[in-house]
């Protein structure tokens, strides 16, 4: 008896829920109508037509979802607080982060919305991406656009920077944004000397088993470390950088393998296991239990040494050879609810005196290209504050090598996982 | 009245199968891929990556509920007659239900871990030289870690779950055969065992039927190689290739497919075995 009241119960519950939610997609449907109707959607073929001030005034009053990889907290603080302010005052926007894991998820949150016909009113209006995902984007048409050679601030990038992402065109699908370069790290409490090109890390790594690993790929920290070798057997980053060549990566690849299997035994745990992100390497890096670690965040350990997770006495290289550098982006998805006010907001961003204050707050590299600035401009980044662990511009700038072509990128991590991960 | 629920259910799941069913086969694809083909199931089939890793989620499931079933059979019978004193053997039983698997795996990386609470107490007082000498449990090659947080919440599932039934059933049956002169190996062969043996089997259905699909647990503790099939299954749908998503999805079919295969083998095992009426899952 009583089970059976139970059940009805439950059964009441049940229907009560989906009589709820179904009343509330009604409600959200309507709802989004409203929006739509106050005329922020914005057909990307008129983009050049229009005059920026008209963008500006349809943008005002509106919300903006941005998609943002949530990992690190000062950045999390820096954009709910002033940049919120800021665009709340200038354009009378209003900015919601929506905290991302990982953007490759939204790329795939797209593609499954792009396959069940949800077309317009997207949850998040403008995500962070580059290299792969926007390859994975692009290839799935997930984008809205093109729109990036619209925006009035885009001129003072490099022409490079709005030309190709990872070799894949980027066709105004996406604007440039910020720059990130591959550092490595060392305590120098343990030792003094950090090994400075390929050959002496590999000698290290040899001299020190058990104190070296990285991040399995596809973890792009992990990635990009196995580029460095690519480049080290394939003769430098100019061969990779037109299109896929199976000669090209055979002969850089097979070598570049095969030390990384040869070197199994000298690694962290034999080589039998590898930490899964940049973030358990830090761990091992923290514990004393590897001593090298390595970003793509050249002001990485500096913000590690302000939080007190790192001692002082942590130091980044670049290898004398260089490291690996590449620009982020910003782009708005397919069926992004508010495009008016995601143009907006990218543009502000964009502007010298947004990514002046963002790298005095973030330490990030000032990414805009020195020779379309002014004197004043260059002045003021000249006088950007630099954590203790971090490399001057100039060091980073004169030690920057280019990414290669996806292509590239998705064999090498593939074949890692046959030749190298298996024993 | 049922019509609403069922819809949900019906949907979601029925649903849900027959989109990956439909994409496994290379139809609905994001890049313009027109299935249906076996192409992908042929391709995961013939690499040795999955291979190798299907074989070692089943041992490692299997290894997982085998301990649960059997220290949880074991446990229920010696706290039967505490638990119906006190409620507190109940409580601490429950404590562990509460704790979602994730933060059980971070808690024994904590713990358990090289660089842990526990390592760093042995070297403290002494018993291992390095930090690195602490026997390696997270992330190690016989997947210890995997095991042990599932061990952490399944045993104690498996023992509420018995030890319900014998407060339940367990104990005027006992005393009847006790007065009856049956002994107490006898009481345990005849009384007891027939009584647990299908909650303990619908119980380690359900913990097996678990850990085959379950994804945090190992990504956190487990080994890069071989990688469980669920951290391969989502490694290889996340992968910036679209081209690579119809092989994850198939991945999840195939084990999906065999999941099922071995409940109703051991079904079929088991209702032999013992005798029993079918267990309450099916």
């Amino acid at each position: 008896m009583t089970s059976r009241t139970g059940g009805g119960r439950v059964v009441r519950i049940v229907t009560a829920l989906s009589l709820f939610l179904i009343l509330c997609s009604g409600m959200a449907c309507r709802n989004s109508g409203r929006t739509g109707k106050s005329g922020v959607m914005i057909d990307p073929q008129n983009l050049p037509r229009l005059d920026w001030a008209e963008i500006e005034r349809l943008a005002r009053g509106t919300t903006v979802n941005y998609g943002m990889w949530a990992g690190d907290e000062a950045r999390n603080r820096y954009f709910r607080g002033p940049v919120t302010e800021d665009l709340r005052q200038r354009f009378g926007i209003e900015l919601r982060i929506i905290p991302l894991g990982d953007v490759a998820e939204t790329v795939n949150k797209l593609l499954n919305e792009k396959g069940a016909g949800k077309t317009n009113d997207g949850s998040i209006d403008m995500i962070w991406i580059n290299g792969e995902n926007f390859g994975t984007a692009k290839q799935g048409r997930v984008l809205w656009g093109p729109f990036a050679e619209t925006l009035p601030n885009i001129g003072r990038y490099a022409a490079g920077a709005r030309q190709r992402d990872f070799g894949t065109p980027i066709e105004g699908y996406e604007a440039p944004w910020q720059r990130a370069q591959f550092v490595m790290a060392w305590d120098t409490a343990r030792f003094d000397a950090p090994p400075l090109d390929i050959p002496a890390l590999i000698a290290w790594i040899r001299a020190n088993p058990g104190r070296f690993t990285y991040p399995a790929p596809p973890d792009f920290t992990g990635s990009v470390f196995l580029r460095h070798l690519l480049y080290h057997y394939g003769g430098g980053p100019e061969n990779f950088q037109n299109g896929f060549d199976e000669s090209v990566y055979q002969r850089a690849a097979v070598p570049a393998l095969a030390l990384l299997r040869e070197l199994r035994p000298s690694l962290w745990r034999r080589g039998e296991t590898y930490p899964a992100n940049p973030r358990e390497v830090d761990r091992l890096f923290v514990n004393r239990e590897i001593d090298l670690t390595m970003s793509y965040g050249p002001a990485f350990a500096s913000e590690r040494i302000a939080r007190g997770e790192y001692p002082p006495t942590v130091r980044t290289f670049v290898f004398s050879t260089g490291t690996i550098g590449n620009f982020n982006y910003l782009a708005i998805p397919f069926n992004a609810a508010n495009p008016a006010g995601s143009l907006v907001v990218i543009n502000h961003l964009l502007s010298a005196d947004s990514l002046l204050d963002q790298s005095r707050v973030l330490g990030s590299i000032f990414p805009l290209d020195p020779e379309k600035l002014t004197a004043e401009e260059l002045g003021r980044v000249a006088t950007l504050p630099r954590g203790p662990a971090t490399l001057t511009a100039g060091e980073l700038a004169s030690h920057l090598l280019p990414e290669p072509d996806v292509r590239y990128l998705e064999r090498l991590e593939k074949d890692w996982r046959e030749k190298v991960l298996q024993p | 009245m049922l019509g609403p629920a069922l819809g949900v259910v019906g949907g979601l799941f029925v649903g849900g199968v027959g989109v990956a069913l439909a994409q496994s086969l290379g139809m609905l694809s994001p890049i313009g891929e027109v299935g249906p083909s076996w192409q992908h199931y042929l391709a995961i089939l013939s690499a040795r990556e999955f291979r190798v890793s299907l074989g070692w989620t089943i041992w490692l499931a299997g290894v997982a509920t085998m301990i649960a079933a059997v220290m949880g059979l074991a446990l229920a019978l010696a706290l039967r007659r505490l638990a119906k004193r006190s409620g507190l053997v109940n409580l601490v039983l429950q404590i562990p239900l509460a704790i979602p698997h994730l933060a059980m795996a971070v808690f024994l990386m904590t713990t358990l871990g090289p660089g842990g609470l526990l390592a760093r107490l042995v070297y403290q007082v002494g018993l291992i030289g390095v930090a690195g000498d602490f026997p390696e449990m997270i992330n190690d090659r016989w997947g210890v870690g995997i095991v042990l947080a599932y061990l952490l919440k399944e045993l104690p599932f498996v023992t509420i779950m018995l030890l319900a039934l014998l407060a339940r059933e367990g104990r005027e049956l006992e005393e009847q055969a006790q007065v009856l002169g049956a002994s107490p190996w006898q009481r345990l062969r005849y009384v007891l065992l027939p009584i647990l043996a299908p909650a303990a089997l619908s119980s380690s259905l359900m913990v097996f039927a678990f850990i085959v699909g379950a994804y945090e647990t190992p990504y956190l503790l487990g080994q890069t190689w071989p990688a469980l099939l669920p951290v391969l299954a989502q490694q290889r749908y996340m992968d910036a290739d679209l081209a690579q998503r119809p092989g994850a999805i198939a991945m999840a079919v195939i084990l999906s497919f065999l999941t099922t295969l071995l409940v109703w083998l051991y079904l079929k095992v088991a209702e032999r075995w013992s005798g029993a009426e079918r267990p309450l899952l099916f």
